[in-house]
């Protein structure tokens, strides 16, 4: 019977000292565990209430299961259902009386959440096995790559979600210990606004020093235009999208009365530092004749100078020309669809109106997006990242870069949010109706993000593979062949990186 | 309010063999009053007036209330003359609840309010409570009873019904709207969509102008298959509303069920359209 010994991978070549020449023994190698957490991107998680299961429904008949990306969950309570704005908005910020809170949902998975993909899209899960069945050579001598998988409260503010997010790299971690005997970091791989989130796990909420290294795929880095466009103009049409983000709905009012009522979906929109293809830092345009006739963000804040305007669509009656501001990100009407402005109404309306909140409740969810956007992009400072980084931006689709309201003369129209669009309305000094329509995306990036701010954190420095552009759609780009090879690649690089630095010197 | 149950004669109900009676009873909701078979039971409803949420509910549900509300509760404010309440703390949000006993209903409401306007609030939603007059129909129901204001432009409604076969539901709404809803529920197209990209089928059983209770409304059935899951069929009619009225909100109407409970779905449908009215202001 031999004796059983157990050495770390990194020790093998050191002296073992006190093993007696009259017995045999066997030295087991431990290898260590380098577990890889993919972080999803916005509406990539399942969601329900708390203190429930995710299944039934409650008091109101609102599922606890208040986002899932099952077709049938889908259908049922968004596609059969009353699917307006504010049902979308009960199911994931509350009854209208209710603001946005924190704690008003959270991730939909088991407890302890095992390996995290009950938490996560579906659609996801063929990357994930594709990483759990990688043979992954000469490395599996020393190193075991379990895969997991962290959804989060993408309603809430990153900085929350990175907080949740480094506790949970902290349980993997440890669970990973208990299983080799030997784990002290993880790799993160993230999708989209995943990318975010994993960022702030690292870099601000403490998590760096357990972080081998970070993957990016498709990140907007610096925000992107196309989350304005979908607020004012609701998800595009059905070619360039998935399910997923057709639920949260095809018009303005539908879409702002959700991502207008939740830090996460203002936490995409362009930062202080974002910059065009053209790299201008202007990037919403009012054009008459193809002149520009105004170019947003001045004074680079988009702040104070789009997001904190009250977007007004319509002119008011007989007053020429019109101030109305219809650039606004949001229009203060449809934050709260079940409420409405007093205009018309009696005593009791304009009471109504008084006690309304909605939009300085936004507008303490756009300082949660302000904050982070600052701490994570400072202005006249660089992008905070993982020292260890890699990133993917996708080329080849169509995406907005540079926002443009067309104007035209106006006839006929009176809708400002038609389905897939928008127009602003508005009067001259003469009294002539005119509309500015917002054009639909031509620039080049996936399909959501432009390149400009994907590519936002290359830098020339990087091991192989480095920083890449491929030619991938947004949702569903760790689908694609070449996406997952880079991944692969890059997962490699950085267990190798993980590899020299434990045998420096040896 | 209930009143007596009375019937309705349905003819070639498709699906059905030969005609078939449906006992309705009547459920007051809002500014309308909905017949429904009397076999349905209301899974869930809730009333809006001028933003603030009025409910009939049960006697002696108060010291439940308070209980569960326990060390939210920041501030005991005195209202009229029998009303009790309280301001509680929900996350960031401020929110007056308060109940008052009115012949056999306690009538509570709800409404939430920004730091510094609680004499507001306390001010709007004594005005609601102080409106509420039992046993009538006339004005903005809440089941037992109704609040007699407004109409409001902050008015919504929500009422739905289960217990008719295994999967059918059936959704009353209501919301005043700026300006008409022309979108919801007048067009298939985002189902379609929805369906392709499933990849399930997808069927309208049913497309046309319906007018009911005066109003012209859009009627639309579908039915939509998924893979690996039981095909489903959705009815609704929508009425799009007219702008800042209190008394024209939104209208929708959602049934839907399996395709097994198509038949009893239909049924149901075809016995509340016709029945729906309107109710008095006054």
């Amino acid at each position: 019977m031999a004796k059983k010994h157990t050495v770390d991978w990194n020790k093998v070549d050191e002296f073992l000292a006190g093993l007696e020449t009259t017995e045999k023994h066997e030295i087991e190698v431990r290898r260590e565990a380098i577990p890889l957490v993919f972080v999803p991107g916005i509406m990539g998680t399942h969601l329900r209430r708390p203190g429930t299961d995710g299944k039934g429904e409650d008091a109101d008949e609102l599922p606890n299961l208040r986002w899932s990306t099952d077709t049938g969950w889908m259908l049922s309570n968004l596609i059969f259902a009353c699917s307006d704005g504010a049902r979308r908005r009960s199911l994931l910020v509350g009854t209208p009386d209710q603001s946005f809170d924190p704690n008003y949902l959270e991730v939909d998975e088991d407890s302890p959440p095992g390996d995290g993909f009950r938490g996560i899209m579906e659609d996801y899960h063929k990357f994930l096995k594709v990483l759990r069945e990688h043979d992954w050579g000469l490395l599996s001598k020393y190193f075991v790559l379990p895969v997991y998988a962290v959804g989060y409260n993408w309603s809430d503010d990153v900085k929350n979600a990175g907080t949740y997010l480094a506790k949970r790299i902290d349980a993997i971690i440890e669970e990973s210990r208990k299983v080799t005997g030997l784990c002290e970091k993880v790799i993160l791989i993230s999708h989209s606004m995943g990318g975010l989130v994993t960022r702030t796990a690292s870099e601000i909420s403490g998590a760096q020093g357990k972080v081998a290294g970070i993957i990016h795929g498709v990140q907007p880095v610096t925000g992107a235009p196309g989350a304005y466009w979908r607020m004012k103009a609701g998800f595009e049409g059905f070619n360039s999208l998935g399910l997923v983000q057709r639920a949260l709905g095809n018009d303005g009012p539908k879409v702002t009365a959700v991502l207008g009522n939740i830090p996460g979906g203002l936490q995409l929109m362009p930062n202080k530092v974002y910059q065009t293809t053209n790299q201008e830092s202007e990037w919403l345009t009012v054009t008459v004749d193809g002149n520009a006739v105004k170019k947003l963000p001045e004074n680079g804040d988009p702040y104070a100078e789009i997001y904190r305007i009250k977007a007004i669509v319509h002119p008011k009656k007989g007053e020429n020309p019109s101030q109305n501001i219809y650039w606004g990100l949001v229009d203060p009407e449809l934050l709260n669809p079940e409420k409405l402005s007093p205009e018309g109404g009696d005593a009791h309306d304009a009471m109504s109106s008084e006690l309304d909140k909605a939009w300085d409740m936004y507008l303490q969810n756009l300082k949660l997006a302000e904050t982070l956007h600052d701490e994570l992009c400072p202005k006249g400072g660089v992008p905070k990242q993982h020292p260890h980084t890699l990133t993917m931006t996708g080329i080849g689709h169509k995406s907005v870069s540079v926002i443009e309201m067309r104007v035209e003369s106006n006839w006929v129209r009176s809708e400002p949010y038609p389905n897939q669009g928008f127009r602003g309305f508005f009067t001259d000094a003469a009294g002539k109706d005119w509309q500015a329509v917002l054009q639909d995306p031509a620039e080049i990036g996936d399909g959501t993000v432009p390149w400009s701010s994907g590519a936002a954190l290359e830098t020339a420095e990087r091991p192989k593979p480095g920083d890449v552009r491929l030619e991938a759609e947004h949702q569903p780009a760790y689908e694609d062949k070449a996406v997952q090879a880079w991944a692969i690649e890059a997962v490699t690089a950085m267990v190798k990186q993980r590899y020299h630095e434990q045998r420096k010197g040896k | 309010m209930k009143w007596a149950g009375w019937c309705l004669l349905l003819a070639g109900l498709a699906g059905c063999a030969g005609a078939k009676k449906v006992e309705l009873k009547k459920e007051a909701i809002g500014r309308f009053r909905v017949g429904v078979p009397e076999a349905v039971k209301a899974a869930s409803r809730s009333q809006r007036i001028y933003g603030v949420r009025v409910e009939a509910a049960q006697l002696g549900a108060w010291a439940l209330r308070m209980a569960e509300l326990g060390e939210k509760v920041v501030s005991r404010p005195t209202m009229a003359s029998g009303v009790e309440a309280v301001w509680y703390r929900q996350a960031s949000d401020l929110i007056l609840e308060a109940r008052q006993v009115r012949g056999e209903t306690a009538v509570t409401i709800v409404r939430d309010a920004p730091e510094g306007k609680e004499a507001v609030a306390e001010r709007l939603s004594g005005d609601v409570l102080a409106a509420y007059v039992e046993g009538t129909a006339a004005g903005f129901c809440i089941g037992p009873g109704a609040i007699r204001m407004g109409p409001s432009l902050s008015e919504s409604v929500r009422m739905v019904w289960k217990g008719i076969g295994n999967s059918v539901r059936v959704e009353f709404s209501t919301q005043t709207v700026t300006s008409p809803d022309t979108k919801t529920f007048m067009d298939v197209d985002e189902e379609r969509g929805f369906a392709g990209l499933a990849g399930g089928s997808f069927a309208v059983l049913r497309e046309r102008n319906r007018t009911v209770a005066g109003m012209a409304g859009r009627e639309i059935w579908i039915t939509i298959g998924l893979p690996g899951k039981e095909p489903q069929v959705r009815f609704t009619w929508h009425f799009a509303g007219v702008g800042r009225e209190g008394t024209k909100p939104k209208i929708d109407i959602v049934g839907k069920s399996g395709t097994s409970d198509r038949a009893a779905l239909e049924a149901a449908w075809e016995a509340m359209l016709p029945s729906i009215e309107t109710v008095p202001v006054k």
